[in-house]
């Protein structure tokens, strides 16, 4: 049985000018322990997934429209509050973007740290309650865990007094505060320096390694997933349109739109080589394409493209696509 | 934090400076002449100008200036020239009714709009933001002396629940002074009839001065609320499973704390001023009524004194503004 399981989930957003269709159809399946890239250029939805597990998209304006996610086969999207509140942290643990933005500029690093540890035992109903002081020793052993040094000092200190990195990585302890069993980890590197960068994905992947952590790690960097997953998903204005072993996808992906991700890399070993750009933009999701989301800027889309919706099928063993003409098929 | 609190405190000293050379400027572009005031309708050419020497109205406005200025220095604001009292000792003895006044209505500001605007931005447009939204707008549109008239009609004449005018009734001894506030003064002797009365007596004129305090907070609290429930740090908190009460009262409030303190700031000194209008409505015997009084009789250093003791109101609690900013958040301490 998966840990994690999606199922036919679609998610829209009800604004001003209409209904944005973000999510269309999620199939996805996750086991205990397995790594999983998503990836995707800049609004083709893989936040909103991201904090779909958690149910951290405001609704309204957010609305889940149809599907289920399961964890552990608990339906997240039926739950109440209070039980939904008892999995964040404890069982699905999240870490995000920006360090910055994500910790809170007034609070001082053990204050957050502690109210995020307290805040787990208060959501689990007659489970024992740490105290403050507890909660501030398991705070530092976790600082400590994540490779920062002094995690005395930095619990005194407050987020503006911390490097980009030490706050990433205060974020990341928060985030293993309640021992969870899945870490989701949203653009964890997109807002570091790039020898940063590579300090925090070895740690993130150390850590799934070490504490046996599913890991669902969302980026628009195809190197940073084939470093940290060994299964990858590409998604396309919020539809998944390939699933892959990671290195079994850069080396001949199916969907054109893979191909044309792993294209838009450009390549260091070929200088002269430029990278290719996939011509046209990214559709609106308040009007998506009909039948295949992709269509209108396919090089091998047939009529049938624009009116039926292809679906994520098994195209050979650990592999499956969205597409009605795949590529090398 | 110490370098912040110095530069603070240095600023209030600059701005000091200023509010002195304003209210001397404006005190010596009004039209009127002192000194023919001083000298009463029926005085002679030759005896205004005797007048005008003895308050050496006749030198130089720098040398002027010079004078006024020692004179602060010394605590002395001049002499009324309608009761030929000290202007100082006289605001001593207006200047804490109307302190009471305005803390009492601060405490009610504060103590209703902050969490009002909490429960508006946590509702947001919901039947209860539009509730205290339509309350908050009709609480900075009422002008207070009408509003005043209005409360007094309904709940001193018509109810009777409550007296119309003044601090206390004229058969009650009031507490010996200790802050010259009523309220402190009988809590502080232990006289609680006294209490219970000056309390009565407070009610009205506070709530009328402390309706568009209260509902400035009450905006503010609620734009910054909305906008901290928003932020990313308050989505991270709900992710670790952070207690929903304590995510709203100390990651979100504390945000929201800074832009809302220093509306606070600004309304006590706007308060200051507001006295005046309900001082007079309400017969109150503070330093706006005495300003009205004084004005009405052309009077200015009672005026210039009022002034100065407001401005210095607006810059004190914009100190206390400033240092609560560093207490609150850590950037500004190193700042």
């Amino acid at each position: 049985m998966s840990l994690l399981e999606i199922a036919d989930y679609r998610l829209a957003f009800d604004t001003f000018d209409g209904t944005h269709h973000v999510l269309d159809g999620i199939d996805l399946a996750l086991d205990a322990g397995e790594t999983l890239g998503i990836v995707g250029e800049t609004g083709c939805g893989k936040s909103v997934l991201a904090k779909s597990l958690l149910r951290l998209n405001e609704c309204p304006p957010a609305r889940v429209v149809s599907g289920a996610i399961r964890f552990k086969d608990q339906d997240l999207l039926t739950l109440d509050a209070r039980a939904m509140r008892s999995l964040r942290g404890r069982a699905i643990a999240m870490v995000f973007q920006d360090p910055a933005s994500f910790l809170n500029p007034v609070l001082g690093i053990g204050a957050q740290m502690t109210d995020a540890i307290c805040g787990q035992d208060g959501a689990q109903p007659g489970g024992r309650r740490r105290s403050r002081r507890e909660a501030a020793r398991m705070a530092a052993e976790l600082l400590a865990s994540v490779g920062l040094p002094e995690p005395e000092r930095i619990l005194a200190s407050y987020p503006h007094q911390l490097s980009g990195g030490m706050r990433q990585r205060v974020l990341i302890a928060m985030a293993l505060a309640g021992k969870p069993a899945l870490l989701v980890a949203d653009e964890p590197t997109t807002a570091l320096d790039v020898t940063v960068q590579a300090q925090v994905l070895a740690l993130i992947s150390d850590l799934v390694r070490s504490r046996g952590l599913a890991l669902i790690l969302i980026s628009h960097d195809l190197g940073v997933i084939s470093a940290a997953c060994a299964r990858v998903a590409v998604m396309y204005a919020g539809t998944i349109v390939e699933e892959a072993p990671t290195q079994a996808l850069l080396a001949a992906p199916y969907h054109p739109y893979a191909r044309g991700l792993i294209g838009a890399v450009p390549d260091l070993d070929r200088p002269g080589s430029r990278p290719r750009g996939i011509p046209g933009s990214i559709p609106s999701l308040l009007f998506p394409p009909s039948g295949c989301r992709f269509h209108p800027r396919c090089p091998r889309a047939s009529g049938r493209c624009g009116v039926e919706k292809p679906l994520l099928r098994g195209i050979a063993p650990g592999r499956r696509v969205a597409c009605h003409h795949p590529e090398g098929a | 934090m110490l370098v912040y609190i110095a530069k603070r405190v240095a600023l209030f000293g600059l701005m000091l400076f200023g509010l002195v050379c304003i209210t001397f400027i404006i005190s010596n572009i009004a039209p009127a002449d002192p000194a023919a005031l001083a000298a009463g309708p029926d005085a002679s050419r030759s005896q205004i100008e005797q007048v005008r020497r003895e308050y050496g109205l006749d030198r130089p406005l720098p040398e002027q200036f010079a004078r006024y200025v020692a004179g602060l220095a010394r605590g002395d604001l001049g002499r009324s020239v309608s009761t030929s009292r000290d202007v100082t000792s006289e605001l001593l003895r207006y200047f804490p009714a109307s302190l009471e006044l305005v803390l009492v209505a601060m405490l009610l500001g504060i103590a209703i709009g902050v969490p009002l605007g909490m429960i508006s931005a946590l509702h947001k447009d919901g039947w209860i933001d539009h509730a205290t939204r339509i309350f908050a707008v009709s609480g900075i549109a009422l002008p207070p002396f009408w509003f005043g008239l209005l409360l007094q009609l309904v709940f001193a004449v018509q109810m009777g629940w409550l007296p119309t005018s003044g601090r206390l009734s004229l058969m009650t001894i009031p507490p010996e002074p200790i802050t010259g506030m009523l309220l402190a003064d009988s809590l502080l002797r232990g006289q609680w009839s006294t209490f219970a009365e000056a309390a009565s007596f407070t009610v009205l004129p506070a709530v009328v001065l402390s309706l568009p305090c209260l509902a400035s907070i009450l905006r503010v609290n609620r734009a910054e609320m909305v906008e901290a429930l928003r932020a990313d740090y308050v989505m991270c908190a709900r992710a670790h499973g952070v207690a929903p009460w304590r995510i709203v009262a100390v990651h979100a409030l504390r945000n929201a704390m800074l832009p809302t303190l220093a509306i606070i700031g600004l309304r006590y000194g706007w308060m200051m001023s507001g006295t005046v209008l309900v001082e007079t409505v309400f017969d109150w015997p503070g330093i706006g009524l005495y300003a009205v009084n004084s004005a009405i009789a052309s009077d200015f250093k009672p005026v210039m004194g009022v002034t100065l003791l407001i401005g210095l109101n607006f810059m004190i609690a914009n100190l206390v503004v400033d240092l609560l900013y560093g207490v609150l958040d850590p950037r500004l301490r190193e700042a």
